[in-house]
């Protein structure tokens, strides 16, 4: 920082030791005597140091400040509220159109804050709403068996899954936090999404194979039957006939792994398989792909501190594995 | 027969909910009056109330409260809404149980029959169709005097062929029901069971009661 604000300088200081040495010739011409040219050119450097330090030292702290400041601080347009004015004019105007910008910035991410907040509440209530009807729905065709009446039931179960998605993914963007991450058995979670999967997995023909699952972990319950809604969901869609569930521990994590033995993901595409509107070959086949159960399952993961990973079967199929970490840091 | 009262604004849930319970052997009363709400509940002496939380006028959680001040009857809230505080405020009101739409009416089945069995130890229901009483409690068919005893699977599968009596069931129907109550059977599985449970019915005389239809499912 003192090297540039130097270098800025140069022809400053240039045309100063220009001005001192033209002085010190005449001084010379006229045979003053060597006394008088060093008083005098003494004089004129110490003045010229002084002048350079009052015009560099404050500039060189506030600037110094500054970068610092900057580097710690998270949100980087928040800089003119910890900032302090300094004597000199140009760090002074400075700080003011900062100042200005940085409270610009703050109303607009406010405004924007308050619309996606609107917007996500609408769609909570909206899918509120929805759910009435789908649930009207499913009685009626329920209280009436008939081919076309299950045939409706099971349209009404897709139409309120993909509803469920758009309320996550207004959940996962959204920054608030409504979440509760506590103890679980992890068995109850995988039952509670298989109840929930009930009928997708038996029409897909899905026989399930689960492994003792005696473990607790922590997550939330809500989120969580989603996410394995979701997996379970596109095991059977994507042709699965197997579909094994177990758990392991290591020290630090639980395990959960749920393997099938459907169309799986080709092992060039498995690496993007969280991606937002990932289908894959073998997703297009199927056509029915949207690309948003897993890339949601990540984010909403993520935003609990879990792990998800995906791996490709030696023979087709594919497995995913959530990973929760032990121990009470997660605790909330 | 236990009673049940239904509090729903929706007009069609409300009918289409009265005839299923209907089927399974509650009585359904309802309600369109929302003005003093409770004391029409209590005055009709349910069992049980299945309890919407949106509603008009007061909302669901003013009279879950109103009815806890002055009973102590089997209170089971739906609402449409699936957040945490919404369960919580239920519970903290009183409620026995909680459960979201659209629900799994096999889960809300599931559901009513514990909590009445919770809040009256009864000695469990019995279904009775055509000659055959099956007992809820212990599990048992009785026909005349003969009687078998039945796992939970096959009490399960003969308690939807019964209630659904008339009617054709699906496999994939039973496979559900069973699936509702964790037992997470597969196609052979569900053979075996339907197999083993003709033979209990043989037992007791009535090898000729569980009628196949081809491709279609089952009915007694």
């Amino acid at each position: 920082m003192l090297k540039k604000l130097l270098k800025e300088q140069i022809w400053a200081i240039l045309i100063y030791l220009g001005a001192m040495a033209f002085s010190g010739w005449i001084l010379m011409a006229y045979h003053l005597g060597v006394q008088a040219l060093i008083f005098f050119e003494g004089c004129f450097l110490v003045c010229g140091i002084a002048c350079l330090l009052i015009y560099l030292l404050p500039r060189y702290r506030f600037y110094r400040e500054a970068v610092r400041a900057q580097q710690e601080l998270e949100e980087k347009y928040m800089l003119y509220d910890i900032l302090e004015a300094p004597g000199f004019l140009e760090g002074q105007v400075l700080c003011a159109l900062m100042e200005e910008a940085g409270r610009a910035m703050k109303q607009r991410i406010a405004a924007y804050e308050r619309a996606s907040q609107e917007y996500r509440e609408y769609i909570e209530a909206w899918v509120h709403e929805v759910k009435t009807p789908i649930a009207s729905g499913k009685l009626l065709a329920e209280n009436n068996p008939s081919e076309q009446m299950d045939a409706m039931a099971s349209e009404l179960s897709k139409i309120d899954s993909y509803i469920e998605q758009a309320l996550y993914y207004a959940r996962s963007s959204s920054a608030e936090k409504d979440y509760l991450v506590r103890r679980y058995p992890l068995e109850e979670l995988v039952r509670g999404a298989l109840r929930s999967q009930a009928r997708p997995l038996i029409l897909g023909g899905v026989a399930v194979h689960m492994e003792t699952l005696d473990y607790t972990v922590y997550t939330d319950a809500k989120w969580m039957n989603f996410m394995l809604g979701q997996v379970l969901g596109n095991s059977a869609k994507y042709g699965a006939k197997n579909l094994r569930i177990w758990a392991e521990e290591s020290r630090e994590y639980t395990l959960l792994h749920l393997a099938d033995d459907g169309i799986g993901v080709g092992r060039q595409d498995i690496g993007r398989i969280f991606e937002k509107g990932f289908t894959g070959e073998n997703g297009r086949v199927y056509g029915k792909s949207t690309g948003m159960g897993l890339y949601l399952c990540k984010k909403l993961a993520d935003k609990l501190g879990l792990g998800i990973s995906a791996y490709s079967g030696e023979k087709g199929g594919l497995r995913i594995s959530f990973v929760f970490p032990k121990g009470s840091l997660t605790e909330m | 027969m236990a009673k049940i009262f239904l509090v729903e604004d929706d007009a069609r849930i409300s009918k289409e909910l009265a005839s299923l319970l209907g089927k399974y052997g509650y009585e359904c009363q309802t309600a369109q009056n929302y003005e003093n709400m409770v004391d029409v509940i209590l005055a009709a002496q349910p069992h049980l109330v299945l309890l919407d939380i949106n509603l008009p006028m007061y909302d669901g959680y003013y009279i879950c409260r109103e009815l806890r001040k002055r009973s102590s009857i089997p209170i089971i809230v739906v609402t449409s809404r699936d957040s945490d505080s919404d369960e919580l405020m239920s519970m903290n009101l009183g409620a026995d149980d909680f459960i979201t739409k659209p629900y799994n009416t096999q889960i809300l089945l599931a559901r009513i029959a514990a909590v009445l069995a919770r809040a009256y130890q009864q000695e469990g229901q019995s279904i009775e169709h055509n000659g055959l009483r099956l007992s809820l409690g212990d599990g048992k068919i009785y026909c005349g005097e003969r009687q078998a005893e039945l796992t939970k699977n096959e009490q399960r599968i003969l308690h939807l062929l019964m209630a659904s009596r008339g009617q054709v069931v699906s496999r994939e129907e039973m496979m559900n029901a069973l699936w509702q109550s964790d037992e997470f059977v597969d196609d052979n599985t569900l053979t075996v069971n339907i197999n083993r449970l003709r033979k209990k019915l043989a037992q007791v005389g009535r090898e000729d009661y569980l009628i196949t239809r081809r491709g279609m499912g089952y009915l007694v």
